[in-house]
């Protein structure tokens, strides 16, 4: 009986031994653990690839030649920024001033020529424009609208077609 | 009875291999574990404003949920407070159009001026400039809003300039 | 019996001009410029890779470029091609023969020799997002199927045919500017495509990996990657699922069969 005991023992002893150790969800995922891992990996690529004075391949062939979802990209970023400038520009200077606003009105057109406000006035029209089409572009794109190639293209034409007409109207500010 | 000790000497013989194969297994795995460990013991550095973009350890989702919501009500805002003159349309306006030019400049220094080409001090530097920028001028546009014709009156004014 | 040798037919050579990116590792003071090679098209295959080949094999043996299965499913010839990120052996000759062709390694990725760019930091990252599959029980692996239905196998149709080529990821101007943190779209495709596995069940812990301001968040939709995948697969739109998914807009949808026979 005790042999059998034993067997048995030793023989439930060797099947843990013969299963195989799981590789768990839990061990190799500790966030921190594979981030720093990670993080070091690359300081070591960017390290060696400087030592090595390795050139860096350039982007122009795509820059010189861009297709459409990297000028409506770009576009959408550099009206964003210079409205935002316009924007901050006029909410600081509002802080230091003297007069009112009809007064500062009169002031600008007294110091500079209509011509050149009413470039001013189509370019920000036309930007504020573009900025909120594609902007709702976006919108849709994150709730996961619009993605094929097909549909990006068409919305894009469509953005710059809207933009046009807002901008042709623009122009009777002049 | 002979072959029956064969037997198990061999099972055990082979039990015993694979027990050194396993402990091996095991003392490799707590070998990279306590390897991560120490790494883990490094510690990232606490959270601030500043830190949130150069730590890689925030949470940006909500940030990102937060961005897109408000731009979704700035399409509403901006008519609405054409159409709906008070002044606390007017204070709306101006908070809603600061923070989403805010939140948009913030992505711009981040994508850009980056650690790798800046060094370390100069992002940080940039990052509270931009604090101090948006906050300079939410308050520039309160104070217009209270003491004189509000945003979205100076905005018709000038578009009959 | 004399016979009048018929002329052979010689057919009016085709010659392309085609522009290509030089740089020598053992000659590295020389900066890198761009070596201008003809061929007649008429000698030659369709696609630049044959260009290439022939180039190496008859002109320039020193020009150095990555090259494999020649059909569009290893992803080794991946350089740039009259200014668009694409597999060589897939590229069409342009046949019209006013215009050369420019042909450029991968874009803003270090330069090994030539058309090779230096792929470690990509394959880090790549391996950084646990591209296998993960189950919760500590079982023996392999014994069993694990189940999955046909609608539930069908999200993975369009993610799992990624060759990891890198076109997408170097035309990503975010990919330029921080690859040291922002993983790009061929490694976060991969990284839906092991989210959207039914099979898996890790989702929580690999959407908390992403969930830092670099690793997804650097992406703003510029999608060149969908512009200029040569499998024709769609990065930009698996990233923008990722970001739903990260935000609780979207959630994992229960598996349709789950266990295991």
């Amino acid at each position: 009986m005790s042999l059998l005991r034993a067997i048995a023992g030793k023989a439930r002893l060797s099947r843990c031994m013969l299963r195989p150790l799981p590789v768990s969800v839990n061990v190799l995922s500790s966030k921190h653990d594979l981030r720093e891992s990670s993080t070091e990996e690359s300081r070591k690529f960017f390290e060696r690839n400087k030592q090595l004075n390795r050139p860096m391949s350039p982007i122009s062939p795509i820059i010189i030649n861009p297709p459409l979802t990297t000028v409506l990209s770009i576009s959408h970023r550099l009206t964003g920024l210079s409205l935002s400038v316009l924007v901050y520009g006029w909410g600081i200077s509002e802080i230091y001033a003297r007069s009112n606003f009809a007064q500062q009105l009169d002031m600008l057109q007294a110091t500079f020529p209509s011509s050149f406000l009413a470039t001013i006035k189509f370019l920000v029209i036309t930007s504020f424009a573009f900025h909120f089409l594609n902007g709702i572009r976006h919108l849709a794109w994150d709730m996961g609208y619009g993605f094929t190639l097909k549909e990006l293209y068409l919305s894009g034409y469509v953005v710059l077609s809207i933009t046009l007409i807002i901008a042709a109207y623009a122009l009777s500010s002049y | 009875m002979n072959s029956m000790v064969a037997f198990r000497c061999l099972h055990s013989k082979i039990a015993l291999n694979l027990a050194k194969q396993n402990l091996r297994n095991v003392s490799a795995l707590c070998a990279t574990r306590k390897a991560q460990n120490s790494l883990l013991s490094k510690a990232i550095p606490v959270s601030t404003i500043l830190s949130k973009y150069t730590s890689s350890d925030h949470s940006h989702s909500k940030l990102w949920t937060a961005e897109r919501v408000l731009s979704a009500a700035l399409i509403a805002v901006m008519p609405a407070s054409f159409f709906v003159p008070l002044p606390a349309m007017d204070y709306l306006f101006a908070l809603s159009v600061i923070v989403h030019i805010h939140w948009g400049m913030e992505a711009i220094v981040v994508d850009y001026i980056r650690p790798s080409v800046f060094g370390n001090v100069i992002p940080k530097v940039s990052l509270a400039a931009l604090y101090l920028l948006s906050i300079l001028a939410l308050g520039g546009l309160f104070y217009f809003n209270y003491s004189d014709v509000g945003v979205t009156q100076a905005i018709r004014m000038m578009s009959k300039i | 019996m004399s016979q009048t040798a018929t002329e052979p037919q010689v057919k009016e050579r085709r010659v392309k001009k085609f522009m290509v990116y030089r740089w020598n590792p053992e000659t590295p003071e020389t900066k890198p410029y761009m070596q201008t090679y003809e061929v007649d098209l008429n000698a030659c295959g369709p696609m630049v890779l044959d260009a290439l080949i022939k180039i190496k094999n008859e002109i320039d043996p020193t020009l150095t470029f990555r090259r494999s299965c020649r059909e569009g499913i290893c992803g080794s010839c991946a350089m740039n091609i009259g200014g668009s990120n694409t597999l060589a052996c897939l590229c069409k000759i342009d046949t019209n023969l006013s215009k050369p062709v420019k042909i450029y390694p991968l874009p803003h990725m270090y330069v090994i020799k030539d058309l090779v760019p230096d792929m470690n930091n990509f394959y880090q990252q790549y391996k950084s997002i646990q591209p296998y599959l993960q189950r919760k029980n500590e079982g023996s692996f392999g014994s069993k199927q694990l189940l999955q239905s046909v609608d539930d196998r069908k999200k993975l149709d369009g993610l799992y045919e990624c060759i990891l080529c890198a076109c997408c990821s170097t035309s990503c101007p975010s990919y330029w500017w921080n690859s040291d943190r922002y993983l790009g779209p061929a490694v976060l495709m991969q990284a839906y495509r092991w989210v959207i596995d039914s099979r898996d069940e890790a989702t929580e812990q690999r959407l908390d990996r992403l969930r830092d301001p670099f690793s997804v968040y650097r992406c703003h939709t510029i999608m060149n990657c969908t512009k200029t995948c040569p499998k024709h697969l769609n990065p930009g739109r698996a990233i923008g699922e990722l970001k739903k998914l990260l935000s609780g807009w979207a959630k994992k949808e229960e598996a349709e069969l789950k266990g295991s026979a």
